[in-house]
């Protein structure tokens, strides 16, 4: 199979944006996906009485697991050797991909299956097992019809969301040799998929899933699905790879229930999801099934570099996508414009910090600070507050010669001397408010399509508010306290 | 100096600690008994237990029948495959094949299950009531069982419905070796990829039944 088309990363979010706004079957997808989530976060919180209670004790055992992350990470290690797994730690995404491949060397793996993990997808891990000769088979039905699609997911909780049902049929009569079967119903292409992947389960070398939580406590770690793909990945095949990060941590099971009652309530409208397992090492004597071998991969990639810093709290993020599903901008250009794995809100905090990519700084930009995002995350990450930070970060440091950044500071100097600025101001002020004629609108601007392709441009509509200040207060300077009461509270 | 230290020293730097080199074990300890945090967990109240999981499993897409005895489950398995063209072939869990009846006129197999007309007899370890959730373990029932087959049927003793998750990791961390995998299925499997339209019956079984028998004991 051949690799992923990436985004050419030389266009900006802005050109992809425009591109994502005129692409009929993503606007589709996204009128179709839109207001479902919502509806059915806000049905599934108005289910329990004390969500907002549920949310600070989410909240709370992330703020734990990070205050204390060298010792959960250190007894979450111990753990799992003691039941018999092993634990790799890597700091970059390169180590992961190496760590992994050499484990399916280890174990002479030629087919993998696989479960949905961000971490996997961060790290281009299907492009990294395929060089290796090793064939990566999604499992996820979303996966893998973006693995189809040679594609990236561009939702964090519904990999194909941009796709279309009619996307997806031609997708699987390309791919499968479908005769004369139909696949107009949802339901006919959920019962191929099936079909077709069964067997890759039973077959599969090796399984890789992600991990939603790491639980200290007992070396567990925890994956939450509604396909019951994550559970076949993680028990059929003799090796079981779970690729996750350090910041999975958290220290109990009674916090694992923390985050579990807010995390399908905020993905996706469930009280929990179908399927919610914990792995604990391998197959010992005493069970009936599982792996022989249990690989956790532990990855760094600069979440150390957010820890302490003015970041810290998007470390406390359960993945759950309720950001982007209430988000007005990933709601009209959908998931592929960001140019990385994590989209949305989060994904634009999260992909500057990780990547650090010079077309990422954007992204702190796509927001219009509604603040959607961060009424609705379960763990309360004040995610405008973030993103004002990048901004000015960005300000600061990455675009010092930008011509924006050259205008405000011409506009701070003006604003600092008054009589200049009158001087300059109010010509231009007359002069735009007799071009624009009796409408009082402009319908174009040279240099300003972006804006008067949609919209009027107003002008001014006469004198500007100082010389209408100085002209109406002038002549009523003076007079008695109670005339100065009056004018003051009319 | 490897990953794993860097990665560690990188941390401790950043949260202001430091290594003591001391036992790791007793560390945790002192960190989970010096932070004790009560789970916020929905308004239920225990004479409620079994008919808000009986809700719950419910609206969650499961079956619910309830039973009697262990007498009521044959009779009810063949009522409910007589009016399938074809007859079901029957996997059981350990504790299931343990009980040594006669499941006729269901043809029991020991292979691994097909993918249609197949069924699975299991036994939950604990069931919570919160969301209509069964637990069970991979040293009482093989994994795989509860997703290879086509229609999940769970027996349920009553006395193991418990009201939150917490009270189910109570009776799982009783100091025994923690199985290898920990399952919580809660209905059917299903999929909402294809336009966010739920598609009951993705990789898991399209049906799942659960059983609540007043007492499970041979």
């Amino acid at each position: 199979m051949s690799g992923v088309h990436i985004h050419d990363p030389g266009v900006n979010f802005i050109a992809r944006s425009r591109g994502a706004l005129n692409d009929d079957n993503l606007q589709q997808a996204l009128e179709k996906a839109g207001s479902g989530f919502v509806h059915k976060r806000q049905a599934a919180i108005e289910r329990v009485p004390n969500f907002e209670a549920m949310r600070d004790r989410a909240l709370r055992a992330r703020q734990r697991a990070l205050k204390n992350l060298d010792v959960y990470l250190l007894h979450f290690e111990k753990k799992v050797i003691e039941a018999g797994g092993q634990v790799h730690w890597v700091e970059t995404p390169d180590e992961m991909r190496q760590t992994v491949v050499d484990l399916c060397h280890q174990y002479d793996a030629r087919t993998v299956t696989k479960g949905k993990s961000m971490v996997g997808e961060e790290v281009e891990l299907n492009e990294a097992l395929e060089e290796a000769g090793i064939e990566p088979q999604e499992t996820d039905l979303g996966e893998y019809v973006i693995q189809l699609a040679h594609e990236r997911p561009s939702h964090i909780v519904a990999p194909a969301l941009h796709k279309t049902k009619a996307q997806v049929q031609s997708l699987f009569r390309e791919h499968h040799n479908l005769g004369e079967r139909d696949l107009d119903e949802v339901e006919s292409i959920v019962n191929e998929a099936r079909d077709v992947i069964r067997d890759r389960f039973l077959g599969a070398d090796v399984g890789i899933t992600g991990a939603n939580m790491l639980i200290a406590e007992t070396g567990t770690a925890a994956i939450v699905t509604n396909e019951g793909n994550g559970d076949l990945t993680a028990t059929l095949p003799r090796t079981h790879i779970v690729t996750t990060s350090i910041d999975k941590v958290i220290p109990t099971w009674k916090d694992a229930s923390a985050i579990l009652r807010v995390l399908a309530r905020s993905a996706t409208g469930q009280d929990i999801t179908t399927y919610t397992t914990f792995f604990t090492g391998p197959k010992s004597e005493q069970d009936e099934d599982g792996p022989e071998n249990f690989h956790i991969v532990l990855m760094d990639n600069r979440r150390t570099e957010i820890l302490g810093s003015e970041y810290e709290e998007m470390l406390h993020c359960i993945r759950c996508g309720a950001c982007m599903n209430h988000c007005p901008v990933y709601q009209s250009v959908g998931g592929h414009t960001y140019n990385s794995v994590y989209p949305g809100p989060m994904g634009a905090v999260l992909t500057p910090l990780l990547r650090h990519g010079k077309d990422d700084y954007q992204l702190p930009n796509a927001s219009t600070f509604c603040g959607r995002c961060e009424s609705v995350c379960p763990v309360r990450i004040p995610l405008p507050g973030l993103m004002r930070k990048l901004r000015d970060q960005e300000q600061r440091e990455a675009t010092l010669n930008k011509a924006s950044t050259l205008a405000v500071k011409l506009f701070c100097r003006l604003s600092n001397r008054p009589g200049l600025y009158r001087r300059l101001t109010s010509p231009a002020v007359n002069l735009l408010h007799w071009l624009s004629g009796r409408r009082g609108r402009f319908r174009s601007i040279p240099f300003m399509s972006g804006w008067t392709r949609h919209r009027d441009f107003t002008a001014p509509q006469g004198a500007s508010f100082q010389t209408q200040w100085r002209s109406r207060k002038s002549p009523q300077r003076g007079g008695s306290p109670q005339e100065k009461r009056s004018r003051r509270n009319g | 100096m490897d990953s794993r230290t860097r990665i560690l020293e990188r941390i401790r730097q950043a949260i202001g600690s430091e290594d003591t080199g001391g036992d790791i074990e007793a560390t945790f300890q002192s960190l989970c008994e010096t932070s004790t945090d009560a789970p916020a967990q929905p308004d239920l109240s225990p004479e409620d237990t079994v008919s808000r999981f009986i809700a719950e499993a419910q609206r969650n897409g499961a079956i619910v029948t309830e039973l009697e005895d262990l007498d009521q489950v044959q009779p009810w398995l063949q009522e409910q495959a007589k009016a399938l063209a074809t007859p079901p072939t029957l996997s059981l869990s350990p504790w299931v094949t343990a009980l040594e009846r006669d499941w006729a006129p269901l043809q029991v197999t020991r292979s691994a299950p097909q993918p249609f007309d197949s069924w699975g007899l299991v036994r939950a370890h604990s069931a919570m009531a919160e969301t209509g959730t069964i637990m069970s373990l991979s040293r009482e029932c093989p994994s795989g069982l509860l997703f290879l087959v086509e229609r999940l049927v769970v027996l349920i003793d009553r006395q193991d419905i418990v009201r939150f998750q917490e009270d189910a990791w109570d009776r799982l961390l009783d100091g025994q070796r923690l199985p290898r995998t920990v399952n919580l299925i809660t209905g059917p499997s299903r999929t909402a990829d294809i336009e966010q339209q739920i598609q009951i019956g993705a990789h898991g079984p399209r049906r799942a039944d659960y059983l609540i028998v007043e007492s499970l004991t041979r």
